[in-house]
This record gives structure tokens, C-alpha cells and sequence, in this order.
């Protein structure tokens, strides 16, 4: 392959490879050349609804071939793709689209009319459907002017406080994530990855990648229970799996047929979006002896940053490795020096996938990319990224989670910001005041949970639940709602979260 | 925190009606949008909509509130079919079978 700048460079000559499988879902199959065509198609269809260079569309579709294809399409049009998680709400959706300006939505039926009109006023908002029966004998996009350092994505994510925040990618930052992670897991042409992932979530998105990239095979797959992720692995002999704490729960604990079904071509599993218990990751090692586990950490504002080899998983299983290739990472104190081994620091990372910041977000940018403590700009020093995450280097180099220096919650491999949760809650009504923390949860990681102050008549709480669920996605709906007389303040009269959640933990 | 057996607990027997009212709460409280129709015993679990994630706080949900842990060869499609199905594996479960 010839040297690659943007992001629908991965399909290069992906059209001489033509009969190649390249997406599976279900019980369809499509080739690299259906691939390539549906992504000239698209982008066609684009470029004459008058999407041009840097211009943003959002994709709201559920994980199938045409979303595959859209990712590249955008790219191959010259636009910014912002994918948009199909569990989302319908106030979630147009947060996205509002806050981006997103000038194209492809979408389809079925999924807009889950949508209830929530975009019904956004009048320069194109809805172009994306079902998979447009034309191929379309018009063709002319050829894309962007360079590698333009804005290629927009992901989704949440911090501590606030809606959710757009981190943005340039077309670099995508190919190096894609060329890093599938150096060090090794993906080759034969492999068939597994995608249970949304690719609204940069880590989900990466399987894509790194699958077109070799010009392997993606299978999509959707499960309810263990057992049916056992048999995708076994039937679509599948080589790689990517997953979060969630499915590796699941696997080892509620998954019967696993222990009686050989899965002899599953070469690897990689985790991320959140730390495995240390005795889930023994019992994976027992159920799936000769698959290699790769333990992963990773922050959407730097893509990825670090794994633990397969090789370390026995002996340091609590660990999140060391920096991934090409990039450095190491904790920094709180007085900007790089912390000792044993001496609790934050997570800094930086490298060629440090992202662009937060769309439209210059100063929750500046908190999170800044100019490299340890070296001056005038004197080389680059941009880095800080995580937000405390973490502590021992003698050997290897660095394990602490802490989160804020409350951001993460369940089930979600951010989730309590605040967004919290506002959903009071608009509820009959509450006074609620605060909202996660709780340890030996399935989930972190279980949502609000304290509340009831607003003078007993609250009704499976009611203030129903409405929270109407409106927020199922892993941000609070598990339980605890009446208290008052919440704990700290002593500059803000709500005291550490308290909160001392005294429940 | 339950105990998760619980065989031996002193908690009463648990009746059909009260683990299907436990799954219903769940499902218009916890997962809705997968759930704007009236939920009666016939209403079906997997195949409605919901999602592993879903399923997974269900099951999360059913431990703290009725004190039954779903134990692992039981996680089996028959048992997720239809709200009926489950709240009789609750039931079986609870008053140990």
C-alpha cells in the first residue's frame, strides 16, 4: 500500500482485492468491492447535497454494513463523521447534532422514528437516508482536498460535569491509532474481528479500522446474553474480540456454553473503557487458555495510550501496561514533575494520537492539551494530553490506575458525567437537590447512583425513575434513587461527592 | 447485600405475581423506550429490544431486590424468553426448587 493521508486512504486499492469478505452481519456478507462501492456512492450522494471540505455529518444508524460504509464515505466527501450511538435518547441525539452543526444526517427510518421529532425544528438539517438502497450509478464525489491534519471525526464523550463533549480527530490521528494498535496486536489479512462495540466510541471504532486496514473481516454482532457471544465467536470462527469489563462479566460468569465450546481460532481478546477484576481476568485465563489477553487503557482525547502484553496478564494483572508504540506516557505530580516510581501522578500522554480538542470547547480544551510540562515549547516541547486519570509507574515502568481526580463515573465502558444525570433528575421534579456517584459494581464497574433531597412531599421515585429512563440512555439511568434529609456540603458550601461515596463504599 | 443462595434464609416464599411485578418495575423504570406497551407475563424478554447491557441490569436489579442470584448454567435463552419465563426462574430459584 502506497503512503496514506486521510482516513478512506485505508480502502486504497481495496477494489483490486474486490471479492474479498469484508463486512459480515448476520446472515449477509459483503465483499471489499461492495465496500468501495457503497463508499463511492455515498460520498456521491453527499457531495451533491452540497457537503463540502470540513462540513459535519452525523451518522445515526444501527452497527450494519451502511454505517461501515458512511465512515469512509464522509472521509472520501471531504467532511468530518460524527457517529452517533444508536442507544442514545432522542435529547442526546440533538445535543450532538445541534452542538456540532451537523449539516447532513444519514439515517433511516426505523431509527428516526425513535427519534419522536426531537429534530423536527433544526431547518438546515438534511436528513439523506442511509438504508443501503441508494443508487450506485450516481453522481462522483470530486476528489478530496483535506490533508492529514484536518479534522476527520468527531466523537462523543463525556467528562465530569456538562453534556457530552466532542473530541475531535484529525485523519492523522485515525491512521496512527489504526497503524499503533494493530502493530502491537499484531492484525493480519486472515483475521476475523469480532465487533460487538459501538463505533461512536473511539475504541469500538478501531476494530473497524484496523480490520479494513488488513483487509480482514469484520463481523458485526449484536447479543443479549453470554451464550450468544460464545456462539458468534464459535460460528463466524472469529480471531479477535474486543470488549469492555461488561462482556468479560459476562463471558466468565453468565455464559454456560463457554466452558463446553472449543474456540481454538480466537488468537486474542483486548479490554478497555475500564479496569477487569483481577478475578475475572483469571477465570477468562482458565476458560480460554491459549487466546492471548491484552489489557488496554485509553482516553477518547488521546484514542488510545497504553497496553499490558499478554505476557505480563498472570504476574501484574491489576496493571495497565506501559505506553502503546509511538507514544510516550508517564504521570505527572501536581507542582508539573514527573512523578517517582510508587509516586501517585497524573496519566500524560503524548504522541501522534493526541487529539485536536473539544469542538467549539477552547477552554475544556486548554484544560485537557497542554504545552509538555517537562519540556518548553521553546525548546521542543509539544502538546500533550492530560487524562485526568492518577495512576503510579513502578520500578520496571509499569503504570497502574489510581483514581479519577474528578467524579466522572464509568459503567459498563461508558463516561458518564453526573451532572448530566443529575439535570435530567431535578427537571424530574419533586426533588430539592440530588447528587449523583458511582458505586463499585462487580458487573458493571460503577453503578449509577443518586442521593436526593425529597422537595417537600414524598417523592415518588419509581416515577422520577421512569421519566430518567425516558430520557437517558439505559447506562446512565440511576439504579436506585436514596432519599436523604440533606446532602453533605464541603466547607465552601459545595455538594460533598467524596463524602457521598466514603460513606457508601 | 444478598447472600446469594439464600436457601436457608428466613425469607418468605416468593409468589409469581410479586417477581412479575418486580421485572415490570424494572422494565418501565430501568430500560424504557424498549417498553411503551402494557407489560403482562406474555410480554417477551429477549427478541423485545433489549440489549446485553439491559439484561445485565435486570438481572442486577432482581439480585438486590428479590435476593435471587441467577446462577450461571441458568443463563439460558429459555429462561429470558417472555417476563412469564423469567419470574417462574425467579420463583423456582428463590423457594429453591
Amino acid at each position: 500500500m502506497s503512503s496514506l493521508m486521510l482516513l478512506h486512504d485505508l480502502l486504497q486499492d481495496a477494489r483490486l482485492l474486490g471479492g474479498r469478505e469484508a463486512i459480515v452481519h448476520g446472515e449477509r456478507s459483503h465483499t471489499y468491492g461492495d465496500l468501495v462501492r457503497a463508499v463511492e456512492a455515498l460520498a456521491g450522494r453527499l457531495a451533491a447535497a452540497g457537503i463540502e471540505r470540513g462540513d459535519r455529518v452525523a451518522i445515526y444508524l444501527p452497527k450494519s454494513f451502511e454505517e461501515c460504509a458512511a465512515i469512509f464515505a464522509i472521509s472520501r466527501a471531504d467532511a468530518v463523521f460524527v457517529p452517533v450511538n444508536p442507544s442514545l435518547k432522542p435529547a442526546q441525539v440533538r445535543h450532538i447534532l445541534v452542538d456540532c452543526g451537523a449539516r447532513v444526517l444519514l439515517s433511516s427510518a426505523p431509527m428516526l422514528s425513535k427519534l419522536e421529532g426531537a429534530l423536527d425544528d433544526l431547518g438546515d438539517l438534511q436528513i439523506l437516508p442511509c438504508d443501503g438502497d441508494g443508487a450506485e450509478d450516481g453522481p462522483t464525489a470530486p476528489a478530496a482536498k483535506a490533508i492529514g491534519e484536518d479534522l476527520a471525526a468527531i466523537l462523543y464523550t463525556s467528562g465530569s460535569t456538562g453534556r457530552p463533549k466532542g473530541v475531535m480527530l484529525s485523519h492523522r490521528n485515525l491512521l496512527a491509532g489504526t497503524r499503533i494498535v494493530r502493530t502491537y496486536l499484531g492484525i493480519g489479512p486472515d483475521e476475523r474481528i469480532l465487533s460487538v462495540l459501538p463505533f461512536s466510541f473511539d475504541y469500538g471504532l478501531n476494530q473497524l479500522l484496523t480490520a479494513v486496514e488488513q483487509r480482514a473481516a469484520l463481523v458485526l454482532c449484536e447479543f443479549r446474553i453470554g451464550d450468544e457471544l460464545v456462539r458468534a465467536l464459535s460460528r463466524h470462527r472469529i480471531t479477535g474480540l474486543a470488549g469492555v469489563p461488561t462482556i468479560w462479566a459476562l463471558l466468565t460468569r453468565a455464559a454456560p456454553t463457554l466452558a463446553r465450546t472449543p474456540l481454538p481460532r480466537l488468537r486474542y481478546v483486548t479490554n478497555s473503557g475500564g479496569a477487569v477484576p483481577t478475578a475475572t481476568v483469571k477465570r477468562l485465563r482458565q476458560l480460554l487458555p491459549d487466546t492471548r489477553i491484552f489489557l488496554m487503557y485509553g482516553l477518547t482525547e488521546a484514542f488510545r495510550s497504553t497496553f499490558l502484553p499478554p505476557e505480563e496478564v498472570d504476574r501484574r494483572p491489576s496493571s495497565i501496561g506501559k505506553a502503546i508504540p509511538e507514544c510516550e506516557v508517564f504521570p505527572v505530580t501536581a507542582d508539573g514533575r514527573r512523578a517517582r516510581p510508587g509516586e501517585p501522578g497524573i496519566l500524560v500522554h503524548r504522541g501522534p494520537t493526541v487529539s485536536l480538542g473539544y469542538w467549539n470547547r477552547p477552554e475544556d480544551t486548554a484544560r485537557v492539551l497542554r504545552p509538555n510540562p517537562l519540556l518548553p515549547g521553546g525548546r521542543g516541547g509539544d502538546i500533550v494530553c492530560w487524562s485526568g486519570d492518577l495512576v503510579v509507574q513502578d520500578e520496571e515502568g509499569y503504570l497502574t490506575f489510581v483514581a479519577r481526580d474528578d467524579g466522572m463515573i464509568k459503567s459498563s465502558g461508558y463516561r458518564i458525567s453526573p451532572s448530566e444525570v443529575e439535570e435530567v433528575l431535578m427537571a424530574a421534579g419533586g426533588l430539592r437537590e440530588v447528587a449523583v456517584i458511582g458505586l463499585p459494581d462487580e458487573w458493571i464497574g460503577q453503578k449509577v447512583h443518586a442521593v436526593a433531597v425529597a422537595d417537600g412531599a414524598p417523592a415518588d421515585i419509581p416515577a422520577i425513575l421512569r421519566e430518567a429512563a425516558s430520557k437517558l440512555p439505559v447506562y446512565m439511568v440511576p439504579k436506585a434513587i436514596e432519599l436523604v434529609g440533606a446532602l453533605p456540603t464541603t466547607p465552601n458550601g459545595k455538594v460533598d461527592y467524596k463524602r457521598l461515596l466514603a460513606e457508601r463504599t | 447485600m444478598p447472600d446469594g443462595q439464600g436457601s436457608v434464609s428466613a425469607e418468605p416464599a416468593l409468589s409469581e405475581a410479586v417477581a412479575f411485578q418486580a421485572i415490570k418495575t424494572f422494565l418501565e423504570t430501568g430500560a424504557a423506550g424498549a417498553f411503551a406497551k402494557p407489560i403482562d407475563m406474555n410480554t417477551p424478554l429477549l427478541g423485545s429490544g433489549l440489549d446485553s447491557l439491559s439484561i445485565l441490569q435486570l438481572m442486577i436489579f432482581l439480585g438486590e431486590q428479590l435476593h435471587v442470584e441467577i446462577e450461571e448454567p441458568d443463563f439460558v435463552e429459555e429462561n429470558f424468553a417472555t417476563v412469564g419465563t423469567l419470574a417462574t426462574y425467579v420463583v423456582a430459584k428463590r423457594n429453591g426448587r
